[in-house]
């Protein structure tokens, strides 16, 4: 027995030593501009990017702002220019693909709302399925605080997570390698011009919800609320066409007892608006200009009605 | 350990544990009366357990098979009397351990086996959850007294089997589910990409099958090794074998050898004339592709390399051939293994694609040369050079590595090399399986059997 318990912590020292002396060679080796590493797999992302980019822009929020958190919805669908017009300070915290567990930790470390902020929690349905992995490496590669990449390894124990966190320790962190969204503005708003073919035969598959997205919306809910801000549930609108209604409904089943149980106000645009698929959209998932023009009136205007501005 | 074995199973789909027990109930007591009784009765005993155990393969994972085939005649002739298939999911390792449950019986039957009276002994047989799902399939005689025998944690097996189980995690996290996204790539629309990667993608696909599953057999034998069982092998770095005939006696050796005991040689075996042989080789492995999956792919599959030991078998006949097969000159090592791997890859075309029409569009465009206007796959150079280089790179070394891996976790190596060199091969690939795994939702391709 003593035999395997040496032999055994000797493999796992030496197995440590190569790893890290690997990942600090697939680290500080670039091939074409990219690190080695990101042409391994998308576990390991580059630096830069939207994700980069919200947390470099953020100087932390002044009383009665409003935050937007959530995934590209987030980032492609509120302009702080048309909320400014209405006298609201407006800060996009969206990165792709971004689900309830990343806004979480990011509005627990990164983002932290100030009491009387508005929160607006972006609900995209498709953002409830999956591990949430990708996302995650692209956030722990590029967010600003250590706390915030380890937190994000840490609620999602995955050895690809880790491996993310493995990463961003051993990258050039100052060494920028993809450049902002194109179109990127500011305040982490990031407009398409687009106009989209939006096939109308196009169907979504069946939903996989991942229950534990479910419980970190409540979780956010809670902690804004903690911070005495004001959260609201937002649904981004969706080309029609392409809105499968059941996949929506079976969303709208897992998450309204949450939001109920939380008492906070959701407002769902996404069949409800009178949006054109070939005018207003600038892909199969997001608006152009002209439709987030549309959107966020309708929204700001619905806002003022239930009180949650002036 | 049939408990912890009843809960792995139960994973999948708990209440199929029902239909394990009732089978293995079944061939239990099979077992027990055959072994009591003698004459004609033993025999009915035989095929009571047979036809019970096979029927079960039958309705999970055949029905639906003859039903299509019916419907579809029904469709061509006209006939509006078309049946509907039946909407189960198939049981997780239902042919491995169906095939397991026959070997008993017959080895009872045979008087080569005791027949096993503890009900949980033989349960824990059929179950044994190492190798539960995807085999090796075991015979009686190798696997049965071990349980009785008193198992301690000794430092031989549990280096051993960590040796096996590193080695078979290598294989498939890093080789197979690496490369696998580009084999799916091109087989999912082979219509749409031309020759040099539908041929390039076959060739891949020839790698990962083998890392998949040869990587699930390591890691089995190496977990009931850790535990101080031993199971038979199951692969034997097949793509240097010598010959097709070879090539069977180094890949998937359990199911080989099981048709070969209990299908080959009550056929007659090599006692019969070379024109039965001959139709009994084609024919059991037409039935060896028919166990892979119910589809007329794998039984072409099965058929086809019936077909190249016919053929090798004639070739026999000539002095030339005998010469070729055995010839150690290295240039004919080469040619010999380069072409043994195209008829290997050949076969593989029809186990992996989804469709009879899929396969005939992929061997006639890769024969013809044909679609090379067609652009690179999307997802190809989304990967970029770098990306698909480092993929290649994977294999290469992979296939460079075999042989030598296979045999030091083999402990073949064992008196040339130190206790830290070893250490430190088996900690290199730890760190790899860590860093350049692929850990997304991959499962080994032979759980669907």
């Amino acid at each position: 027995m003593k035999r395997i318990i040496t032999t055994g912590i000797l493999g796992v020292v030496l197995t440590a030593i190569i790893y890290l002396m690997a990942v600090l060679v697939i680290n500080r080796t670039y091939l074409s501009g990219k690190r080695a590493a990101c042409w391994i797999n998308s576990q390991y992302q580059r630096t830069g990017g939207q994700e980069y980019r919200i947390c470099k822009d953020w100087k932390g929020s002044s009383d009665n702002d409003l935050l937007v958190i959530g995934s590209s919805h987030a980032y492609r669908g509120y302009d702080p220019r048309i909320f400014q017009r209405n006298g609201i300070d407006m800060y996009s915290a969206g990165s792709g693909f971004q689900n309830t567990l990343a806004s979480f930790v990011l509005l627990e470390n990164i983002f932290i709302p100030k009491k009387n902020d508005i929160v607006i929690i972006d609900l995209f349905d498709q953002t409830f399925e999956g591990d949430g992995v990708g996302s995650y490496a692209r956030l722990i590669q590029n967010v600003t605080s250590y706390t915030a990449a380890t937190e994000l390894a840490r609620r999602q124990p995955d050895i690809r997570t880790f491996n993310s966190l493995m990463c961003r320790i051993f990258s050039d962190q100052s060494r920028i390698e993809v450049p902002d969204e194109p179109g990127y503005l500011y305040n982490g708003y990031c407009p398409k011009n687009d106009t989209a073919v939006i096939s109308s035969s196009e169907i979504r598959k069946i939903p996989s919800f991942n229950m534990s997205f479910v419980k970190y919306l409540k979780e956010t809910i809670r902690l804004i609320k903690s911070q005495n801000a004001h959260p609201i549930a937002v649904s981004h609108p969706q080309p029609k066409t392409l809105t499968n209604e059941t996949f929506h409904k079976e969303f709208l089943e897992l998450v309204m007892p949450v939001l109920q149980e939380e008492g906070i106000l959701y407002l769902d645009y996404n069949s409800n608006h009178n949006l054109n698929n070939s005018e207003h959209f600038a892909d199969s998932n997001h608006l152009n200009q002209a439709g987030v023009e549309l959107f966020n009136s309708k929204l700001i205007s619905d806002m003022k009605e239930h009180g949650i501005i002036q | 350990m049939l408990i912890a074995s009843c809960v792995f199973y139960m994973f999948f789909i708990p209440y199929y544990i029902l239909i394990l027990f009732i089978t293995i109930l079944i061939d239990y007591i099979a077992g027990i009366w055959i072994a009591r009784t003698e004459g004609r009765k033993r025999k009915i005993y035989l095929w009571i357990s047979i036809v019970s155990t096979c029927l079960v393969l039958f309705v999970f994972k055949y029905y639906n098979f003859f039903i299509d085939n019916y419907n579809d005649l029904m469709k061509l002739t006209g006939w509006n009397y078309s049946l509907s298939a039946l909407a189960f999911i198939l049981p997780i390792g239902l042919s491995f351990h169906t095939f397991q449950s026959l070997s008993y019986v017959v080895e009872v039957y045979r008087g080569n086996q005791k027949a096993e009276h503890h009900f949980g002994i033989y349960a824990l047989y059929v179950m044994f959850y190492p190798q539960l799902v995807a085999g090796p399939i075991e015979r009686p005689q190798n696997i049965l007294h071990q349980f009785y025998e008193k198992h301690s944690l000794k430092y031989e097996d549990v280096s051993a089997g960590i040796k096996l189980m590193i080695w078979g995690l290598f294989k498939k996290v890093v080789i197979a589910d690496n490369i696998a996204s580009l084999v799916d790539i091109v087989y999912d629309s082979p219509e749409n990409v031309s020759w040099y990667w539908l041929l390039l993608a076959s060739y891949l696909f020839a790698i990962q099958i083998y890392c998949d599953f040869s990587g699930y057999s390591d890691m089995a034998i190496g977990a009931a090794r850790v535990m101080g069982f031993r199971l038979m092998e199951n692969f034997n770095t097949p793509y240097m074998a010598n010959s097709i005939r070879e090539f069977w006696n180094r890949w998937h050796i359990s199911l080989s050898t099981w048709f070969r005991d209990y299908v080959y040689i009550p056929l007659g075996g090599n006692r019969v004339s070379k024109w039965k042989v001959n139709r009994n080789l084609f024919f059991v492995f037409a039935v060896s592709g028919f166990w892979h999956g119910a589809d007329w792919t794998y039984v072409i599959w099965g058929a086809l390399h019936g077909l190249y030991l016919v053929i090798e078998n004639v070739l026999r006949k000539f002095k030339w051939f005998v010469d070729y097969l055995l010839s150690k000159r290295f240039i004919v090592r080469a040619v010999r293994t380069t072409l043994l791997f195209q008829l290997v890859v050949v076969g593989w075309i029809f186990f992996r694609a989804d469709t009879l029409l899929d396969a005939q569009i992929i061997l006639s465009r890769i024969f013809s040369l044909g679609g090379s206007d067609l652009s690179m796959p999307t997802d190809f150079a989304m990967m970029g050079s770098f990306g698909l280089a480092f993929k290649f790179m994977l294999v290469l070394l992979f296939l460079s590595l075999d042989p030598f891996l296979h045999r030091l976790t083999r402990n073949i190596y064992d008196s040339k090399t130190t206790t830290f060199i070893r250490l430190l091969v088996y900690s290199f690939l730890a760190a790899m399986i860590i860093l350049i795994g692929f850990w997304g939702d991959i499962e080994f391709i032979y759980f669907q059997f």
